[in-house]
């Protein structure tokens, strides 16, 4: 029993040793670690005032860019002053986990501990340059850095802090913030006794959301970065004067519509995603909704780095006509009604393929016994612009007549959305515009531009619609129905499908000029 | 220091009690177990030898999972998803390594270990006349059959192996090679048909009104599943034997004889007679509600006018359902094992392991169907895009509801193991009459049906009589619509007015027009194209079959007959090139270029 008490006590030194930590280096905590270096002292005095040094003591890990005492006299004595801005800077050094300078490849978005995000390279943060790298201790890692790190705005930030230029743009975007109650974020202070409702605490639960966000780019976002573009005030009127005759809603009179969707227009294909920077920006980019958009470096006005992308104030950003006014296609197999709701054993939805090019598509065929004269299938078109049109359709017949006939006749109509008249179960268009009856050849898959349309005789006024040289004319930005109509033959045995009605689509080209 | 004594005494005195007791006790606790069967009592009647083969097919759903991986995911239609683990990539890109769990052969072995035992106390037993000799014949031959069954795919995987007849204990035995020497595929082949060939071949016979305890037959209902679909067709795995080993013409009479199992039940009295094992005009069709409107595509679990309801059909009492499948095996939401199919296809509480390879994908795509839509509905039917993700949903509709594909209950994994169904056998026949040379025969098989091909005017389309002018078809259909060849190719597909016939083969369309496609060029016919009928043979068996566990031995078996690996070797890297994995494909057709290549390493 002594022996083995002995032999036991003997062990102990080699017992401990076995996980000892032999390097020096894991025995100290960040904050230790910055401690020991006179040259960060300003920087830990920051952190202590802040309470960051319990942060930085703690068991979770961090990493951490400590800009030296030199670097630090540039700040500005402001920032020191207020608390809040000067927690706003020290955080923007600080980030959780431990990133290594062999972690980027060859960069990295890390996320500090305001909330944003900076750009880590092997070298350099944010472009600063590290000095020190990778000084590791037992709760993370030290970077020494030559420069502060700033925090950057973000670019919707930024475009509200802009003064002197892009004015119409940031006034723009600041209109399209909006608020809304979320009842499950506010106080409930009470619930009414009357109708079990409960009564909010005014002004709580209050969000704020921005409409050009949801539809084109969340530009406040810290996680996803765009490359940006703002107008000056003439680029941004040329920009807007160019598309907003298509967008003409009234006539005589100040159309303060037309301008909302023109600036819209504009504005929506001003975002791209990722960064660009200058030095890379090519002769076009595409934006977001996928509009290409032509670069004039020399337009550059002034560049802003923001937290999320990169800003470019431009005096000039021409955007080509054909990619703002683009042409509108109705697919034949999606129609939002019908002449009558009881022939649906007469329509038939189908699949091709263009042997020509190999190209699968799907249309609609309406045929078959009992299918009344004049059948249409309607197709409600909405925000065409206001402008003259081509007209064009691929109808694939793929009826094989046997004697007699060889093809069957169909057309297209449009009306305003008002104009039909129900009597019997049946819609009865009044067409302004009417294309006249044009045969489908047999396997014809190319497209077939439809000429000669006249005005309809009940044509109201003043209308959406009306024929400028046999063409569809839209008078107003407005939404019209299409009716795609098979020939006034009734069905009988001997005339069996000589009424039919298909189509793959129609597709509508504004016309610029 | 008398009492010290004493102590020590008997101290002593009880440890040598002791020690004889515990000699003496050997024979006292040498009693048989009360809760157990000891193995001498486990062969005594013929509920026992009934257990036996109930154990064995118990068993056999163990390798379910092992049988569809093995033939689907090493073949050109299944692709592992991202889910899947290095050991199932390995398979689809051909690089297994030598600690594979798939690649594992003693899993078959043991369910064959346990068929030998059973035959070799079968045996005991009717010598001892404890079953009948019918009993006996029935019983021994199921059990060799299956066997039979296990060593096919041995061979297709693993090319060389042991063939044991002994009831072996362990598959450890196996190890000695000088014992037991692997055996060349052809002669493997040639062992399994003479082990089967005189051999009992029907069906269980029906049990008369006995049911329950007192029921000797093995034709019964179980727990709600009708019996006689779970052993399996001793004439299909007979026919397939002969189709490896190269005997087509002994292959097509198995095929033939099964294929009127109907009509020689029936004589023609019911529908039956014409739809059983024929894929025909009348079930399980590419159908649209509405002709023409893509929309009215029927897509039902029940509706047995469509081609899903193979799959998805959840009752058994129909007898369409009947007259498609011949061999499958249910997996029970109350009872083990467990469906494993859900596991490796399902996105839904399953892993997802396993989906559909490009390649699969577009060869659906490549086809026309009669209508004029560009692609094979089947593939819209196996395939299911579900959640974003493309499903292998043959096995699941079973599990999924019918309309919204969701998991009627996550907890519920009910599912069937179809091994055996009316197309698989008739592209069977199909591919034993091609290579026999009646290519005519073939193609009516796969395509249009043997009453279209031998009406007299095929390949010119058939022309409907008028008022003044007669049709192309003459209405006397006494000497055409049949094949008029040697048997087994004797085919009947008369379908005669004046005079009246309804032969056995009349609505017999081929899976090709089944599935609503194009006829294959007749050209097949005309120019006796051997090869590019077989061709199209497997490729049909593809787009019917894909994911029931057929793929890979289709395509061994045509490159073996061909000498030709290249077949398969093309087939895999097209597949791999498909899924974007091209550095695998040009790996795997190097691998795949020699015979040796095909196989799997045999490792016990």
């Amino acid at each position: 029993m002594l022996l083995i008490t002995f032999g036991l006590s003997a062990c102990k030194k080699q017992w401990d040793n076995h996980n000892e930590i032999t390097d020096q280096q894991l025995n100290k905590t960040l904050m230790q670690q910055i401690q020991e270096n006179a040259n960060l002292s300003t920087f830990a005095g920051y952190l202590t005032k802040l309470g960051y040094d319990k942060v930085l003591s703690s068991s979770r890990t961090y990493t951490v860019w400590a800009p030296s005492n030199q670097a630090l006299q540039s700040v500005d004595p402001a920032v020191v002053a207020d608390t809040v801005k000067l927690r706003m800077f020290v955080a923007n050094h600080i980030a959780n986990q431990t990133f290594l300078t062999t972690a980027p490849q060859p960069s990295l978005r890390v996320r500090t501990l305001n909330g944003k995000n900076v750009t880590f390279t092997a070298t350099t943060v944010d472009d600063v340059a590290i000095t020190q790298a990778n000084q590791y201790v037992n709760n993370g890692v030290l970077h020494i850095i030559s420069q502060p790190l700033t925090p950057r705005l973000n670019i919707y930030d930024y475009i509200k802090s802009l003064t002197n230029v892009g004015g119409l743009q940031r006034d723009y975007l600041q209109r399209q913030d909006s608020t809304y109650v979320d009842t499950s974020r506010a106080t409930v202070s009470s619930i009414d006794p009357a109708t079990g409702k409960p009564i909010l605490v005014p002004n709580t639960g209050v969000i704020t959301r921005n409409r050009y966000f949801t539809r084109v780019a969340n530009l406040s976002a810290e996680d996803s970065t765009y490359t940006y573009f703002v107008l000056t005030d003439a680029a941004y009127n040329a920009e807007r004067n160019k598309v907003s005759r298509f967008f003409t809603t009234v006539t005589n009179s100040t159309d303060t519509t037309m301008n909302i969707l023109a600036a819209y227009n504009v504005l929506k294909d001003v975002a791209v995603r990722g960064i660009v920077k200058q030095a890379d920006l090519p002769a076009t980019l595409t934006s977001v909704n996928g509009v290409n958009i032509p670069i004039n470096k020399s337009a550059i006005v002034q560049t802003y780095n923001a937290s999320n992308g990169i800003v470019y104030v431009m005096s000039s950003l021409d955007f080509k006509l054909e990619d703002k006014i683009t042409p509108i296609v109705i697919e034949g197999e999606r129609p939002s009604f019908y002449a009558r709701t009881d022939r649906n054993s007469n329509i038939f939805i189908r699949s091709r393929q263009d042997p020509n090019n190999g190209q699968k598509f799907n249309d609609i065929m309406i045929r078959g016994a009992d299918l009344p004269a004049s059948f249409f299938a309607a197709y409600k078109l909405s925000n065409l612009y206001t402008c003259r049109y081509r007209v064009i359709w691929r109808a694939l017949n793929d009826i094989a007549f046997s004697s007699g006939a060889s093809d069957f006749q169909q057309r297209l109509t449009f009306g305003q959305l008002s104009a039909s008249t129900t009597s019997n179960g049946t819609i009865t268009p009044t067409p302004t515009v009417t294309y006249p009856y044009t045969g489908v050849g047999y396997l014809r898959y190319s497209e077939l531009e439809l000429t000669g349309a006249t005005l309809g005789s009940g044509a109201p006024t003043p209308g959406t619609l009306n024929v400028v040289n046999g063409m569809l004319n839209i008078t107003k930005y407005a939404s019209v129905n299409m009716y795609a109509q098979g020939s006034t033959i009734a069905y009988s045995s001997a005339n069996a499908d000589r009424n039919a009605m298909t189509l793959d689509y129609v597709k509508l080209i504004p016309i610029l000029q | 220091m008398m009492k010290r004594f004493s102590y020590t005494t008997i101290n002593k005195i009880l440890l040598l009690v002791g020690l004889f007791s515990v000699l003496s006790c050997k024979k006292i606790l040498d009693v048989p177990p009360q809760s157990a069967v000891d193995i001498t009592q486990n062969y005594r009647d013929v509920y026992d030898a009934n257990a036996a083969v109930i154990g064995i097919y118990g068993k056999l759903l163990t390798i379910a999972d092992r049988y569809i991986v093995l033939n689907e995911l090493r073949a050109d239609l299944a692709s592992p998803t991202a889910n899947a683990d290095r050991y199932l990539q390995e398979l689809s890109n051909h690089n297994v390594s030598a600690d594979n769990p798939w690649a594992d052969a003693r899993p078959f072995y043991n369910i064959i270990l346990n068929c030998n035992d059973a035959m070799k106390n079968f045996d005991i037993m009717v010598q001892q006349s404890k079953m009948t000799r019918d009993e006996y014949r029935q019983r021994y031959a199921d059990v060799a059959a299956i066997r039979a069954w296990l060593y096919l795919q041995l061979g297709i995987h693993f090319g060389q192996v042991p063939y044991v007849t002994d009831p072996l204990e362990t598959t450890d035995a196996l190890k000695d090679e000088s014992k037991y020497p692997r055996l060349p595929f052809n002669d493997l082949l040639d062992k399994l048909i003479a082990s089967l060939k005189d051999q009992y071949l029907d069906a269980y016979p029906t049990s008369s009104s006995i049911t329950g305890a007192t029921n000797t037959s093995l034709n019964t209902t179980v727990d709600g599943y009708p019996t006689s679909f779970f052993f399996i067709n001793k004439r299909c795995i007979l026919g397939d034997l002969y189709l490896w080993r190269g005997r087509y013409t002994d292959a097509a009479a198995m095929y033939r004889y099964v294929t009127e199992t109907g009509y020689r039940n029936e004589g023609g009295a019911g529908n039956t007679s014409f739809w059983q094992y024929k894929p025909n005009y009348n079930n399980f069709n590419i159908v649209y509600s509405k002709a023409g409107d893509e929309r009215t595509l029927i897509d039902d679990n029940n509706n047995v006018a469509g081609w899903r309801a193979i799959f998805g059909s959840s009752s058994l009492s129909q007898t369409d359902v009947n007259s498609e499948w011949i061999w499958y095996l249910p997996f029970d939401k109350n009872f083990k094992p467990v469906n494993p199919f859900i596991d490796l296809f399902s996105n839904q509480s399953g892993r997802y392991l396993i989906t559909a390879s490009k390649l699969a994908l577009n060869n659906w795509n490549n086809q026309t169907q009669r209508n004029g839509f560009p692609y094979d509905a089947r593939g819209r039917l196996s395939v299911r895009t579900i959640n974003g993700q493309p499903v292998i949903a043959k096995q699941l509709y079973y599990y999924l509801d019918g309309t919204s594909l969701l998991p009627v209950n996550v907890l519920q994994r009910q599912g069937r193991w179809l091994l055996y169904r009316g197309a698989t056998l008739n592209l069977r026949f199909a591919e034993a009459a091609c290579r026999d040379s009646y290519v005519d025969v073939a193609y009516a098989l796969t395509n249009v049906g043997v009453s279209r091909v031998f009406d007299g005017a095929w390949p010119n389309p058939v022309v409907a009589a008028t008022s003044t002018a007669p049709g192309n078809v003459p209405t006397d259909k006494t000497n055409i619509q049949q094949t008029k060849k040697p048997a087994p190719y004797d085919l009947d597909g008369r379908n005669g007015d004046v005079p009246y016939y309804r032969a056995p083969w009349h609505r017999q369309i081929g899976s090709r027009s089944r599935a609503n496609l194009v006829d294959l060029p007749s050209t097949l016919v005309t120019g006796i194209d051997i090869t590019g009928m077989e061709n199209a043979i497997i490729d049909e068996a593809g787009l019917e079959t894909a994911y029931e566990g057929n793929r890979w031995g289709d395509l061994l078996r045509v490159a073996l007959r061909r000498n030709d690996p290249s077949y398969i070797a093309n087939k895999i890297s097209d597949k791999l090139n498909a899924d974007g994995n091209s550095g695998a494909a040009s790996a795997a057709k190097s691998k795949l270029s020699s015979v040796n290549g095909l196989y799997l390493p045999l490792k016990f």
